[in-house]
């Protein structure tokens, strides 16, 4: 095929990279700002669109068309290949951008197609096309955490996506239903079904804290989960922030003369 | 016989599925992985679906002693040839599958709908929010309006010191009797002992003037005028009506947008509506706060030879009292026209005093 099969390896354990060999005359694409390292010998090089090979042959029209899908995805328009042009094997690394875990996904095995969440995406074995899947289910695309827009993968080599938290991989037989809670899913076979569900009763749905839907997956197929989108972090994160005028401290016994002994005064 | 690429879901196969061959032969689906023996199943058995991915697929389940197995389709095409060789006498598909598509337009309808309608709301409410807001204020009475005052006086009394006495507090309560003259009660003014060139008024009559602008202005005149002008925020109930606009806005707010509401984005929406509405209710306090200071026989030249002299200001550090006002130049062109049309012998300069009075230094006897 015209897959490059590459070799990798993954370091870290919450903070993670992935470390990919390439042999000479491989390549492998990126996420514009992953790259972390890359030795001697690898060349980059920025294409317009999303640099696989179907974009290349298809001209101008056909490239910014791809590149026009990566800007609605919240993708740089420029996707930069990493190819070997030394004589020996020679390796990259892709760093995570937030803390989580760095899945490999073989595409192969998924039967050439792999739907995940926006923003997952991380590196891929030239050859992968990048390209998005819009969720034409209206409910699910307003209460199922992922919005409008998902992102393809297509091909049959090795692609690496980027979940925030702890990986939970799931196998659902046919028919076998799993309910998530939304913005919880990284991506999935495109055999899932992915719908959403009324969590039934009102109290539930007021005060139980889940809102007013589940995300609900339908087998058959393989389905990976992420414990903590980003976008709850940031969420967190930002209620903790400190504001202009003074933000909100962890209790302090020493109160305002606490802050000044701080010496972090603002 | 044509043959299309499935994709085979069962007990034993791994977990992303088998590739398979897929062929229907009379009334039996013949499956075939590579390297195996055919797999076969009677149409009656099976149970037809559109799934998947934004129901791309198509599914073909089944059940035997062994689980549940399913076949998926994936290219639209495959599915298209399938139907269409289907034995519907033998076994009916459902109704979905055998229709066209025809519910189409519905769930575009009620995206528009979905997306609109709150659009609609905040439309509606920006733009009657003038009527709203009064509406809401004349339903609170002037007894809760002292109430939220003497709350808000409270938290500035917490971080500024505020001047009793000593020959800046006389002078601010001269001016401020000039001013009053009949209703003495509705108002009480306060001096802060700040630095900051700012004056600003509470709900329910407070008004709190800070030692830097009374030091910053040049005659009584300019006092007065900043003082009528910050009179007309209590009289026009101008800071309960924020109040009241603030809360219906970040309620909406939170309607409509959810959880996004309190991200950065939100608030920054939430203040430049507030600083917009503070922008009207400054013309409006400077329209009447000059007609105030007519009435009172109180020469309006100060007020405006005041802002004047905070415009000059603005080009170096801009004082906090215009961080939410006009544009200089724009009100100071405004309260011009009003000049202008003044007669001449209209009104006579204040007090003739040495001004601005000096800060108490030390104990006063």
């Amino acid at each position: 095929m015209s897959m490059d099969i590459i070799d990798y390896e993954i370091f870290g354990d919450d903070m993670q990279y992935v470390e990919i060999e390439l042999d000479p005359g491989e390549a492998a694409i990126g996420e514009a700002g992953a790259m972390m390292m890359m030795q001697d010998g690898i060349e980059m090089d920025t294409v317009f669109g999303d640099g696989s090979k179907a974009s290349a042959t298809s001209g101008l029209m056909g490239k910014l068309l791809g590149a026009g899908k990566r800007l609605v995805t919240g993708e740089s328009l420029f996707t930069t290949i990493y190819h070997n042009e030394s004589q020996l094997k020679r390796r990259v690394a892709f760093a995570a951008p937030y803390p989580g875990r760095i899945v490999p996904i073989n595409l192969q095995e998924m039967g050439g197609t792999f739907i995940c969440q926006k923003d997952a995406f991380l590196c891929a074995a030239r050859g992968v096309s990048l390209g998005i899947a819009f969720q034409r289910k209206l409910g699910t695309a307003l209460f199922g955490g992922e919005g409008f827009i998902m992102q393809k993968l297509d091909g049959d080599g090795l692609a690496f996506v980027h979940a925030g938290g702890t990986l939970a991989e799931r196998t659902l037989g046919p028919g076998e239903i799993l309910r998530v809670d939304t913005g919880c899913v990284v991506g999935f076979q495109p055999s899932i079904d992915f719908d959403i569900q009324y969590v039934g009763k009102l109290k539930s749905a007021i005060f139980g804290g889940e809102g007013l839907f589940f995300a609900t997956l339908r087998g058959p197929g393989k389905v990976w989960l992420q414990s903590l989108p980003i976008s709850r972090l940031a969420g967190r994160v930002l209620a903790y922030a400190p504001r202009a005028g003074g933000g909100r401290e962890e209790g302090s016994l020493l109160g305002i003369l606490g802050n000044v002994l701080d010496g972090d005064n603002r | 016989m044509t043959v299309w690429a499935g994709r085979l879901f069962g007990p034993g196969q791994p977990a992303a599925g088998t590739e398979v061959e897929v062929s229907m032969e009379a009334d039996t689906l013949r499956l075939r992985a590579a390297g195996e023996y055919a797999r076969q199943v009677a149409v009656t058995a099976l149970s037809v679906r559109h799934t998947g991915f934004n129901d791309s697929q198509l599914q073909l389940a089944w059940q035997d002693s062994a689980g549940a197995w399913a076949c998926h389709l994936g290219a639209a095409a495959d599915i298209a040839a399938l139907l269409a060789v289907w034995p519907r006498e033998r076994a009916p598909l459902p109704r979905k599958l055998s229709g066209a598509r025809r519910r189409r337009m519905l769930p575009w309808a009620t995206l528009t709908i979905i997306i609109a309608l709150p659009l609609m709301v905040l439309a509606a409410f920006l733009m009657s929010q003038d009527r709203v807001v009064d509406f809401i204020a004349a339903r609170i009475s002037p007894a809760v309006e002292r109430h939220i005052g003497a709350a808000t006086l409270a938290q500035v009394k917490t971080t500024t010191r505020f001047v009793e006495q000593g020959p800046q507090a006389q002078a601010l309560a001269a001016v401020a009797r000039q001013l009053v003259a009949g209703d003495a009660s509705a108002y009480r003014f306060h001096l802060a002992d700040d630095e900051l060139v700012n004056a600003f008024a509470v709900p329910g009559g407070d008004i709190v003037v800070y030692r830097g602008l009374l030091e910053a202005t040049r005659s009584a005149d300019e006092l007065a005028g900043v003082l009528a002008h910050e009179m007309q925020h209590v009289a026009l109930r101008h800071s309960l009506k924020s109040l009241i606009r603030g809360a219906g806005m970040s309620m909406l707010w939170a309607i409509i947008v959810g959880d996004a509401g309190s991200t950065l984005a939100g608030q920054a929406a939430d203040r430049l509506l507030s600083l917009k509405f503070s922008r009207d209710a400054e013309r409006e306090a400077d329209a009447h706060g000059f007609n105030l200071l007519v009435e009172r026989g109180i020469d309006p030249h100060g007020m405006v030879r005041f802002f004047a002299t905070l415009a000059e200001r603005d080009g170096a550090t801009p004082p906090a009292l215009l961080s939410t006002h006009p544009a200089s130049a724009e009100r100071e062109a405004a309260l011009a026209a009003r000049l202008a049309s003044l007669p001449a012998d209209c009104c006579k300069p204040l007090h003739d005093g040495p001004w601005p009075p000096r800060a108490t230094t030390g104990i006063t006897p």
